[in-house]
Formats: C-alpha cells, structure tokens, sequence
C-alpha cells in the first residue's frame, strides 16, 4: 500500500530544486499533500496499491502552488488554481468509483465458501451489484475473476 | 513597488558549476577542474539569453555578458564557470560575469554569463554543495 500521494523525491522533481534541498521541508510538502488530496476529494492513498495518476498530477500542481505562493506573494507565473479545482473534481469521481467498487469487492468476499447450492443468493447478489455498477466503476472491483470462479463452481455444482 | 522577491524562476535546465583551480605537479603546471557539487548530482536552472537592450546597455558599460542563468542561492563568485548538460545549450560551457544577489530576500541567485570554449583540464575534482 502506498503511504503518501507523492513521494520526497516526486516533490523534488516537482519543484526542480536541487539534491541539497531540506529534506525536511520536502518531507514536509509530501505530507501536506497527501492530506490535502484525502481531506478535498476522499481520495485515500493508503488504501490503494498504486497511486493514481490523477492524484500524483494533483499533488504536484499542489505541492507547486505552495512552493511557490507560500510566501504570500502572487506569482502570476505559477497560478495553479484551474488546474488544481479541475483535478479535485475527477478525483473525487475516482474516489466515489473506489467506493462503489468495494461495496461489491466486499460482497464477493462475503461468500459462503466451498461454495454449495447455499451460496447461490450471495453470489446472485453479488453478480447484480456488479452489473448494476457504472462501466467506471467496474474497473475498480479487483475480485470480479473470484467471483467467476465461484459461479462456475456453482454451475457445476448444480 | 517592491519588486517580487519570489518569483521563481523554472528552473528546467540542468547545468554544473566548476571553477579552475592551477597545481603544480611533477610535469608542471595543470589545471584542475573542481565542480562545485558532489559526483552524479546536477543543479536546475532558468537559462536566457539577455535581450538586445540588455546586451547594448552591457556593451556600453563594457560588460560582455549574453546569457543569464538563475539558480538557488549559492555562494557563487566570479571566478566560476557553468557546463550545461541538458537544453539547447547542451555541452556549451559560460564563464560567471558577474552574481546579482539584488533581491536579497529571494531564495534565486542570478549569474550573467559569457560563452567560452570548452576548458582543457587534466583532473577533476567533486566538492561539497556549495552553501
């Protein structure tokens, strides 16, 4: 599981300083970031095994905007705010895409296995939460082969 | 107005910084290539050429500088010179005019620069970062 949207080395990079730069005040950076992409779009990194490349593109226009506006003067060259409002915006629909996804991971998980003619209702239930999810949304359930599994096995069951 | 005193500039050209330094060795008199960084490392920075006016108000004051580079705050001098490693500079090398440390609370440091030929050395040393 990833621990924080950007790394100390993404947030150099973002920032173009060089490898003597406070390596306390990029650590400090990176956990703003991941603070700020959790608390504005419920987009939790430490739940996911790959951080998504939306938020690692919010947490760099982020870590920029702070960087660079942090000393409260206006930098007209580095006026991140579209890009940033734009971001949150689609990374709470993945936010909500990862939620969904897990309400029909979890049903998955919760059937009775081995699997037996008792098991058909979860797994019924569990195939019509899946096919009633947004095409989106899909792409984000990671049990869907178990569940296959499953209903073969009950296929072959019955 | 007060000038902006952090308006960064975008630092996406990646150059190093050397300084020569004379040693005597058994053969003679060598030139020593000490970069001003530890080996492997690089240090970003916004490079320019200067505009005419600016070129045409150097002239005038005798000052032959053409490029202007704007790194982080170092205690850079004069006597040092820039290899640039990645742009459309790529392998050029520019001797250090002149550091404008003008704004003094920025956190940039500006260095006005000339062309030269790439230095013939015979060792290279790495140092510390400059501070």
């Amino acid at each position: 599981m990833a621990d924080q949207v950007l790394t100390t080395d993404q947030v150099k990079k973002a920032l173009s300083v060089d490898d003597d730069f406070d390596i306390v005040e990029l650590e400090r950076y990176a956990k703003l970031v991941s603070s700020f992409v959790k608390q504005r779009t419920r987009y939790d990194c430490t739940k996911v095994e790959t951080v998504h490349p939306l938020a690692i593109q919010l947490g760099e226009l982020y870590v920029k905007q702070m960087y660079y506006n942090g000393s409260g003067d206006f930098n007209r060259n580095h006026d991140y705010t579209i890009g940033i409002s734009s971001l949150i915006v689609d990374l709470q629909c993945i936010a909500d895409s990862i939620k969904e996804a897990k309400v029909v991971d979890d049903l998955i998980s919760e059937v009775p296995t081995p699997v037996t003619l008792d098991s058909a209702a979860a797994i019924v239930a569990a195939r019509t939460a899946y096919d009633n999810l947004f095409e989106m949304d899909k792409d984000y359930v990671t049990n869907l082969s178990l569940l296959e599994t499953y209903e073969e096995t009950l296929l072959e069951v019955s | 107005m007060n000038p902006p005193v952090n308006d960064y500039a975008i630092k996406d050209t990646q150059i190093r910084l050397f300084s020569l330094e004379k040693q005597t060795s058994e053969s003679g008199e060598v030139l020593k290539k000490k970069y001003q960084h530890p080996e492997n490392t690089i240090i970003h920075a916004y490079v320019r050429q200067l505009s005419a006016s600016e070129t045409s108000f150097g002239n005038a004051t005798q000052d032959g500088s053409s490029y202007l580079f704007v790194v982080s705050r170092r205690a850079i001098t004069s006597d040092m010179y820039i290899e640039v490693v990645t742009g459309s500079l790529k392998e050029l090398t520019f001797q250090i005019d002149g550091p404008d440390a003008y704004e003094l609370r920025s956190q940039e440091i500006k260095l006005y620069t000339h062309q030269i030929p790439s230095v013939t050395y015979t060792t290279i040393e790495y140092g510390s970062w400059l501070k």
